[in-house]
């Protein structure tokens, strides 16, 4: 071994390991105790994000290391198939000759460190940022998780409110995403009890471990969203979008696409390429009826009449069989445009025509969430310092 | 690039061991180091670059000259970036990354260390300890316990046959 090289500084050892995939970083703790407080450290996690980041405005850079999940959702699901239920696959968009990967996450071992019991147990992703999951099992507010798949850490969150009095919420919205002001990412949980118009939001910051409680939502501009619906003065049903300030903690209206048919048409909410974008899936009519698919994008965030319709199917279908399941993952700069379609991956180039289908991620698909491998720690600063 | 006329400028650059190289100014100037030189008049004669051996400085020139030589597109340039590194081994990336370093050039310097990264990428623990020349200062059963915590990421290592 005379390969003697000159040790290289410590800011060089830096830059290389900021490109390295986060299995190798992991791996890379055992060489010494200096790399792996480096690696461990929020700072390291933080930079690691921010080049990352800054190298995905070049697509094919971004795209490869792009994972995007799916759940299996089993009816009738025992314990021992809770291991199948979450799939997750990488697209290699850009790349001519590329295909999907499926890999599949041992849920088992994450639910037993969680849920007291996983039987029959339905997984609900609620969304991702910068490489946390957001998700549940059995879709109880007592059961959230926040997951980063790439490094296997999870972490159950306390349930927002006491659970033991019995007054179960009607309903719920959950978000995540972060505060770049106390660079800390929270957990935002509406909920509704069954007196009619009185929400409840409480927030969890991933920072200090533990939730709040903001009574009674108020209106801003923000970076988590939610369709809702709304009445106008003559009682007429409305789809709108509220967004969720981390900053400010405050709602607001962003107002969706206009004129939208609301029987039979399912909406869907989810971030596209750092674009707001709403997925229209309006069932077919009759025998021989058509159903639609529509992808918007909010062009210029905030304002409602930039709303662009960016990719349509129209198809007739067999009677009886369902509109597939849509929704987009990529949308690279060139305009080609990745959606997750029924079973496959299909990539369309802007002019809606077919360029190549990717090969079968899975039979089912209820949820997705588009994250990217991070370092980021699902645990407050007390239990990181601790795990160090 | 300057949008100057009439006969290129050329530089001449020494390097550590004393080998003297003519390259084009325009090219040079990649290197933010050499360009603040020339913008404070010391091109004049030879510029010396006391970090760069010979060796690494012959290879940084080649790049210089290939990728000036690429009008501004981004594909061709990092294709070129691709083809230069692609048969260049841990130690002369090494050194290269600590010139594009000492020297400035954010491109290479990106480049190098992505190619280092791309290397390492499935590496043994021990591969990384020895071309890094780092001391394992785990005691066996501290190193075991890190090791136990991160299982999965040992699946597919590459056997360590390239010393």
């Amino acid at each position: 071994m005379e390969d003697e090289i000159e040790n290289l500084p410590e800011e060089i050892i830096e830059e290389v390991l900021y490109k390295l995939p986060i299995k190798s970083l992991l791996r890379f703790k055992c060489v010494s105790k200096r790399w792996r407080s480096l690696i461990s450290s929020r700072r390291f996690a933080k930079e690691h994000l921010k080049k990352k980041s800054s190298t995905s405005t070049n697509d094919s850079d971004f795209s490869r290391r792009t994972l995007y999940s799916f759940y299996h959702w089993h009816r009738y699901c025992g314990s021992d198939s809770v291991g199948s239920i979450f799939h997750l696959g990488q697209c290699n968009l850009p790349s001519e000759t590329s295909t999907t990967e499926t890999s599949s996450f041992d849920l088992r071992s994450l639910a037993a460190a969680t849920v007291d019991s996983v039987a029959g147990c339905g997984i609900y992703l609620y969304g991702s940022c910068n490489g946390l999951v957001l998700f549940s099992m059995l879709h109880l507010v007592g059961n959230l998780l926040i997951w980063n798949p790439a490094t296997r850490q999870a972490k159950k969150l306390p349930p927002p409110y006491l659970l033991s009095q019995g007054t179960w919420p009607s309903c719920f919205l959950h978000g995540i995403g972060y505060d770049e002001s106390t660079d800390d990412y929270k957990v935002v949980n509406i909920s509704k009890d069954f007196s009619p118009y009185h929400y409840q939001t409480h927030i969890y910051s991933s920072r200090t471990g533990s939730w709040k409680n903001i009574r009674y939502g108020k209106f801003v501009n923000g970076r988590l969203h939610w369709l809702v619906y709304k009445e106008d003065a003559n009682y007429n049903e409305n789809r709108d979008i509220v967004s969720f300030d981390l900053v400010e903690e405050r709602y607001k209206f962003v107002g969706g696409v206009e004129n939208l048919p609301i029987i039979g048409t399912e909406l869907k909410l989810t971030d596209l390429s750092g674009y707001l974008s709403l997925i229209s899936s309006t069932e077919a009519r009759g025998i021989n009826g058509t159903f639609k698919i529509n992808i918007w994008v909010m062009m210029k965030y905030g304002e409602p009449q930039s709303w662009t319709k960016i990719w349509k199917l129209e198809d007739s279908v067999l009677s009886g069989r369902r509109v597939p399941k849509a929704m987009p993952l990529w949308w690279l700069k060139n305009g080609d445009l990745a959606v997750a379609l029924g079973s496959d991956v299909v990539v369309y180039n802007g002019k809606d025509k077919l360029r190549k289908t990717q090969s079968k991620v899975t039979d089912c698909k209820i949820d997705s969430a588009i994250y990217f491998e991070s370092l980021v720690s699902p645990f407050s600063d007390e239990e990181h310092r601790r795990r160090q | 690039m300057a949008a100057e006329t009439g006969t290129p400028t050329t530089l001449t650059l020494k390097s550590n061991d004393d080998e003297l190289f003519s390259v084009a100014e325009s090219a040079a100037i990649l290197s933010v180091t050499i360009r603040n030189m020339v913008e404070d008049g010391c091109a004049g004669g030879v510029i010396p670059l006391d970090n760069v051996d010979g060796k690494t400085l012959a290879s940084v020139i080649t790049y210089m000259n290939g990728i000036s030589a690429i009008p501004a597109d981004e594909e061709k340039k990092k294709s070129y970036r691709d083809k230069f590194l692609s048969d260049k081994d841990f130690e002369t990336l090494a050194d290269m990354v600590l010139a594009a370093n000492y020297l400035n050039m954010s491109c290479l310097m990106d480049a190098v260390s992505a190619k280092i990264a791309q290397v390492m990428e499935k590496k043994s623990v021990g591969w990384v300890r020895r071309k890094f020349g780092i001391e394992n200062d785990y005691t066996p059963e501290e190193e075991a316990a890190v090791k136990e915590e991160h299982k999965w990421t040992f699946e597919g290592v590459e056997t360590d046959d390239d010393n």
